[in-house]
């Protein structure tokens, strides 16, 4: 089935990579965004079925953004991803799993599934 | 009385410094010639005359003699009587007498082989002046004429012999005493002048000496911290304060059990109360098998800290600055393949991978200057500048990020000439220009201007963006310091930029500084000093070990 996934990132061309990835591969749709402000506009545009957030963010943090899209957004039900290069996993009760980076982008959409514990 | 017995000849600072340790060391030797210095100076109109003028009044003799071995050998500290200046037999008598412990009594020297024309002795009688035990001198009465020395003669003499006998222990008090007090001078000096804190602790664990740099250290009067229980001042609690246990306490433990030991990283809480954050260790002072203090030594290691903490603020980050461009040149290489049919999107992905690229390039040569300039390793190839064309090399270099963004760049007339290395202060300029331009309103404008000044060259780059908080006027030139919001027009910056054009700034002898208002611009002025033409390296660049890096 066709998914939208949110991919805020400050990175044009991590976003540009990820939109290959989850839309000419996986046949998904990507909406995006480069900061919290922004995510929160594109989520006033409609609910995505996962976002996927990098962790280091210009500004205001992944996890920072992840908590003011559950609460000013009143986000629920839909799984938040973190993206990051860091060992250990940074985590909070916002977030839903992890996503390693680099990540692999013609095993992106797989991974995404998995983190968010949909039946392929 | 230090410094004595160290010649009279005016001594280098090596010969000084180890003059220090010496007395230390050699506290032993130097007893011993301390004591011979006394003794040298006693021989002269002395208690030893009167100790031979006594002998020879009380046992009716000739004449009489003390000798003491001084440097190894005997010699005459005492004389009474006689003409005896010629001496010759006599140290052959006091030898012989030396190696006894009763007195060597001889009746006639005719019988005993003894005689000698020189010194016109007939009989003579001598003790041993022994201290704790050993023979360190003679005391000798001597006679023109054959003589049979009598019971009462020997106890006199034996009597006799107990004054020199007390004069040289006292003599040997008083060297070991000079001595005592010099090294002890020298060691209080070796503790006070120590880096590290040292403090001395009783049994209860309380101060009972502390070093200047102990006292400093905790924040105390070195007067006020003896006598406080070191764990309830300065080591009650732990960092995230927690109380800390005496039982845990490593000072504590030496304290029981006298075992050395070492910790790292142990928090002392200050007077004030602020941490200090300090490595340690501590011996126990054992007598006769029982502890009866313990030393503590400490340093403190806020500064190591410091450096350690920005070592790994750096490695974490450089492995982020580098990890993302990496991830992008993968990421587009990766996909080449799967957009094969869409010249479009393989033209995007290539164009991805070539940018990425180039920033990882960028970023590895911006790497390499900082560390080469933050170390002392920048070379710089001086000559005579002029800032007109530095300022149109800079504005060239970013004119194309200015026409992207319809920003004028307006490099002012100037006949300023100065000297430095042309291509470092072109970067320095160019760095400050494409944040200048990045940073620029739409249809802005950024300026380049120089100025000479007093003693020094300032050139000025100017734009009229959105200004910088003064809060981050500092942190600015901070390594990957990064704007927190919005992101600028064009590429992304390494976050090192500013970082690498204060080291070269520095490197000329320079610095750059920021003047800005929020809303009304900013301008950034590169400050290079007028020196004669030199290439020098100023000391503060150069290596840790001193040497000059060239």
């Amino acid at each position: 089935m066709t998914r939208v996934v949110l991919v805020v990132d400050d990175e044009a061309d991590i976003r540009a990579i990820a939109r290959v990835a989850l839309e000419t591969i996986a046949g998904w749709r990507m909406l995006e965004a480069t900061s919290g402000d922004q995510a929160l506009a594109a989520l006033a545009g409609g609910v995505p079925d996962a976002v996927l957030m990098d962790h280091l963010l210009t500004g205001e943090d992944g996890l920072m953004v992840a908590a003011r899209l559950r609460q000013e957004a009143g986000l629920t039900g839909v799984p938040i991803l973190m993206m990051s290069a860091a060992s250990t996993a940074p985590t909070s009760d916002d977030v839903d799993g992890f996503i390693a980076k680099p990540f692999n982008p013609r095993t992106l959409a797989a991974q995404i599934s998995a983190a968010a514990g949909w039946n392929a | 009385m230090e410094g004595d017995s160290e010649g009279g000849e005016a001594m280098s600072g090596d010969q000084r410094s180890a003059g220090a340790w010496r007395s230390l060391v050699l506290a032993p030797q130097r007893i011993v010639v301390r004591r011979s210095e006394l003794l040298a100076g006693a021989a002269e109109g002395s208690v030893f005359d009167a100790v031979a003028e006594s002998a020879q009044r009380v046992l009716g003799a000739d004449g009489a003699l003390v000798s003491v071995e001084i440097d190894g050998s005997q010699r005459r500290v005492g004389a009474s009587g006689l003409g005896l200046d010629e001496d010759a037999a006599d140290i052959e008598l006091f030898r012989r007498t030396l190696r006894r412990v009763e007195p060597l009594a001889i009746e006639d020297t005719c019988d005993s082989g003894d005689a000698s024309e020189a010194t016109k002795v007939r009989a003579s009688m001598g003790v041993p002046l022994l201290v704790d035990d050993v023979a360190v001198g003679t005391l000798a009465v001597f006679s023109h004429a054959p003589r049979r020395w009598s019971d009462d003669d020997r106890l006199h003499l034996v009597t006799l012999s107990q004054w020199p006998v007390a004069e040289l222990a006292r003599i040997d008090t008083l060297a070991r005493l000079h001595v005592a007090e010099a090294a002890l001078t020298r060691a209080t000096r070796v503790f006070d002048a120590m880096a590290e804190g040292v403090i001395g602790l009783d049994l209860e664990g309380r101060v009972a000496l502390a070093n200047p740099a102990a006292a400093r250290m905790l924040g105390w009067q070195a007067s006020d911290l003896i006598g406080q229980d070191l764990h309830a001042v300065a080591h009650f609690q732990r960092p995230d304060g927690a109380a800390y246990p005496h039982d845990q306490c490593p000072v504590l433990t030496t304290l029981e059990d006298g075992a050395a030991r070492a910790a790292r990283r142990e928090t002392f809480w200050r007077r004030d109360g602020s941490p200090l954050h300090v490595d340690l260790s501590v011996g126990g002072l054992i007598d006769e098998g029982e502890v009866t203090a313990a030393i503590l030594v400490f340093d403190d290691i806020e500064e190591r800290l410091d450096v350690e903490r920005m070592k790994d603020d750096f490695v974490s980050i450089v492995s982020h600055e580098l990890r993302s461009p990496l991830a992008a040149v993968h990421g587009s290489l990766e996909l080449i393949g799967d957009v094969a049919d869409d010249p479009d999107a393989t033209a995007q992905m290539l164009g991805i991978a070539r940018r990425n690229t180039d920033r990882l390039g960028r970023l590895v040569d911006d790497i390499l200057d900082l560390e080469r300039a933050s170390t002392g390793r920048l070379q710089l190839e001086r000559s005579e500048l002029h800032a007109v064309s530095l300022m149109e090399q800079a504005s060239e270099s970013v004119s194309g990020l200015a026409r992207e963004g319809d920003v004028t760049l307006e490099v002012r007339p100037s006949d300023v000439t100065f000297w430095g290395d042309g291509r470092r202060v072109v970067q320095v300029l160019t760095n400050l220009a494409s944040n200048a331009v990045r940073f620029s309103p739409q249809g802005g404008t950024v300026t380049l201007t120089a100025h000479r000044l007093d003693r020094e060259v300032a050139i000025e780059v100017t734009d009229a963006g959105p200004g910088i908080p003064e809060e981050d006027q500092e942190r600015i030139f901070d390594r990957f310091w990064q704007v927190p919001a919005g992101s600028p027009r064009g590429r992304r910056g390494s976050g090192l930029g500013l970082a690498i054009a204060q080291s070269m700034a520095h490197a000329h002898g320079g610095g750059v500084s920021v003047r800005s208002t929020v809303g009304a611009g900013s301008t950034f002025t590169l400050h290079v000093p007028v020196r004669a033409r030199r290439s020098t390296v100023p000391v503060d660049r150069r290596t840790e070990d001193g040497r000059d890096p060239r």
